[in-house]
């Protein structure tokens, strides 16, 4: 497998491609990512206030 | 820019296959084990076989039979399916109409061979193979470039393979040309089953070319073009019978 | 600085975590059996990786067969999980939590197979990476491998979030496992501490990807489908293609997960935390989805026969009297005339006829997809079928071997999973949260009581 040629065909190819594909699963790999973090860390400071809006 | 289109004169076709045969030599179409045919597994770029095509159609009974035969390459569409389907863009079409087809790309999931409407498509199951003598006499012709292969070059094993329209004629016509310093003419290229038909049924040339023998016989009354209903408007044309 | 850590109070926790704590004789047996089996699938495919594709019986035209019959069947049945724990879980059906890990445990480890199926089926594996670097979008395959990648990565997040409390309560409570067990534990529990906050942020995130999962199930399985919807071959060329795909796949996942559970309920003995209530839910949802299918049938055969154009016909009589009919009937007898007999007059409170429908509702599924795939195929317009051989197709033990391979694997990587982590939600489970309130009020109650470690 000529992986040089395949990485050049990568960008310079007519139509999107595999850049779709990237694009979408490292797209939700990003948000899925900063999801996680979101959750571990809980809130924190705000505590207080989240329970008296409630 | 040309429109290559093949006409086949079905009053002239007596079904005797030296298309077949010429396009099989030409093109290194590989032979295979009669159990393997008998399968259903034999390569033919270009077929001949009986019309009607299934039982659930009429034939007639003896004596008032209807047998007719048909030679079959690839329909080479103007819309066509097989293009449509590829991942990778291993088979399309070019400027010219050819629908191309490359082993080098081809990655053998056969989406193109199930969306063909016509079966003009083969597949290698295995490693090609000859017998001997046959091995000593292939066609060395290759058409070959950086990433592309296509044409009579022998194939891989796990690739699609079709009727190119003798592709590597072209190309070697268009060589010669520019080596000898003039224009290209179409009547310089040829595929090997419309120079081989015996019965002189068969016609290539430029649609685009309004004195071309293909445009001519193109606007004959005689003139069909198979499954137009589905839409995919092939540029081989035939000649009805009568 | 040390966090008191909190877990949910379950009653069940101790029968939840016994297969956790040890793994039977027997069961190891079991693993070399399947092992076995997935050595035999490797080594078929090891010839097939040597001499070629015709190793199989697949031909012109029957270009695609039992492989292509693989990966639409097991992304099929990867539906099961997304539509337990995703839709039924934005229809607010609490009964649903018991069976969620254990649907979406089939989601995860039958995706995997459904994906290779397609890379089994290849002429050139070697040159998958085509896909990605010379890619056109304008292929259906294109389509699938974006649809089918997004949704194998999302059910392995979504199954990840929704097991990680309960990882945490493996690496507090299970103090008797191997050094590395504990490590893994350890690491894949993310420091998870079990605050109010942390469980109110991962109810609202599960609730946000339930939405997106249950969109993914319609767009993966439609996706799917247009496969063959986007050919123009009678036979596939359906409008009804994606609805009918799509129905097929939650009713052949939901029946799937009615058989695992029934396994998990005997052999982990978890008849108060598994109760029959349960089975005649599900039954009630076969029922409709049963219905759903007969639907399908019936709207796509009396409309092509009606119409009766000339390509279609064949492939239809194909179906019903030509060389597909053994199975064609048999498929109708075992997806639809058969369950409904049980389902309405057997099933109820009886988990093994329960058992039985579901059984002979995945046989015929399987069927079914080979009834969608192979008879248009062996129909074409226009190649010759009365000449030697054509328009047959008699799958070799390879095609055999490595599909009897892709269920071992199922099915290894199920019950192995089963032994490290539970297969029921513990925190899904516990007490307080019966009902879908809220997750605030009822936590902050529970962790009232506090475990130190």
């Amino acid at each position: 497998m000529h992986i040089t040629e395949l990485i050049s065909a990568f960008f310079t190819s007519s139509g999107p491609g595999g850049v779709v594909i990237i694009t979408v699963v490292g797209l939700a790999a990003g948000i899925y990512f900063f999801l996680i973090r979101w959750i571990l860390r809980g809130s924190g400071p705000d505590k207080e206030e989240r329970y008296r809006f409630k | 820019m040309a429109k290559w289109s093949m006409v086949i004169d079905l009053e002239k076709c007596v079904a005797c296959q030296a298309c077949s045969i010429a396009c099989r030599f030409e093109n290194n179409t590989p032979v295979v084990a009669p159990e393997q045919a008998e399968m259903g597994r034999a390569i033919c770029w270009n077929d001949v076989f009986p019309l009607p095509i299934s039982s659930t159609e009429e034939t007639g009974e003896y004596p008032n039979v209807t047998t007719r035969y048909i030679t079959r390459p690839c329909m080479h569409c103007e819309n066509p399916p097989c293009t449509k389907v590829c991942p990778v863009g291993a088979t399309f079409i070019n400027e010219e109409g050819i629908v191309e087809q490359n082993y080098t790309r081809c990655i053998g999931c056969r989406f193109c061979t199930v969306a063909c409407p016509y079966g003009v498509r083969y597949f290698n199951w295995f490693e090609p193979q000859w017998e001997a003598p046959l091995d000593e006499h292939l066609n060395p012709d290759r058409v070959e470039g950086r990433g592309v292969l296509e044409g009579p070059a022998v194939r891989p094993r796990g690739v699609v393979e079709k009727c190119t329209y003798c592709i590597h004629r072209l190309a070697k016509a268009r060589a010669r040309a520019g080596a000898e310093g003039r224009e290209f003419r179409p009547d310089e290229y040829v595929p090997a089953c419309v120079q081989t038909c015996t019965g002189k049924a068969r016609f290539f040339g430029d649609l685009e070319d309004p004195n071309s023998a293909v445009s001519q016989l193109a606007k004959s009354t005689r003139a069909f073009r198979l499954l137009e209903e589905v839409g995919t408007h092939p540029k081989t044309i035939y000649l009805r019978e009568g | 600085m040390k966090s008191t850590i909190y877990h949910p109070q379950n009653k069940n926790e101790d029968v939840i975590l016994a297969p956790v704590r040890r793994v039977t004789f027997e069961e190891r047996w079991l693993w070399a059996v399947l092992l076995g089996l997935m050595g035999l699938g490797a080594y078929a495919y090891l010839t097939q990786w040597n001499s070629g594709l015709g190793v199989t019986g697949l031909n012109r035209p029957v270009y695609w067969g039992v492989y292509i019959t693989n990966f639409v069947f097991f992304i099929g049945l990867a539906h099961s999980g997304t539509f337990i724990s995703a839709i039924l879980r934005l229809a607010g059906a609490g009964w649903r939590k018991p069976l969620t890990r254990a649907a979406e445990a089939i989601t995860l480890f039958s995706l995997p197979f459904g994906v290779g199926s397609i890379l089994i089926d290849m002429g050139r594996p070697d040159r998958v990476l085509n896909i990605m670097f010379y890619g056109r979008f304008q292929s259906p395959l294109l389509w699938d491998i974006t649809a089918v990648s997004l949704y194998l990565f999302s059910s392995i997040v979504f199954f990840y979030l929704s097991l990680l409390p309960d990882i945490a309560l493996c690496r507090d409570r299970l103090t008797e496992v191997p050094e590395w067990q504990q490590k893994m534990y350890k690491i894949l529990a993310l420091g998870w501490t079990g605050r109010p906050e942390q469980f109110q942020r991962l109810e609202r995130v599960l609730d946000g990807m339930a939405i997106f999962m249950t969109l993914l199930v319609v767009t993966v399985h439609t996706v799917v489908s247009w496969v063959f919807g986007m050919t123009v071959q009678p036979g596939w060329h359906t409008a009804l293609i994606g609805p009918f795909f799509l129905v097929g796949a939650i009713f052949s996942g939901t029946a799937a997960v009615v058989i695992v559970l029934a396994i998990l309920r005997r052999v982990y003995h978890m008849e108060d935390i598994l109760p029959v209530s349960l089975f005649n839910s599900l039954r009630k949802l076969l029922i409709v989805f049963t219905v759903a299918w007969l639907y399908m049938m019936i709207a796509e055969f009396l409309t092509t026969s009606y119409g009766a154009l000339a390509d279609e016909m064949p492939v239809v009589w194909q179906k019903f009297t030509g060389d597909f009919a053994g199975l064609f009937w048999t498929m109708a007898l075992t997806i639809f005339v058969l369950p409904m007999i049980i389902f309405l007059f057997l099933g109820k409170n009886h988990i093994g006829w329960m058992v039985t429908a579901s059984v002979l509702i995945n046989i015929g599924m399987w069927i079914e997809r080979f009834v969608v795939i192979v008879p248009t195929e062996t129909r074409p317009r226009f190649v010759s079928t009365l000449m030697e051989g054509m328009g047959n197709y008699q799958p070799t033990w390879v095609e055999g071997a490595i599909t009897v391979s892709l269920f071992a694997g199922m099915v290894l990587l199920y019950v192995v999973f089963t032994r490290f982590f539970p297969i029921v939600p513990i925190w899904e489970t516990a007490e307080a949260a019966e009902t879908e309130l809220p997750p605030a009020e009822p936590r902050r109650r529970v962790f009232g009581m506090r475990r130190n470690l």
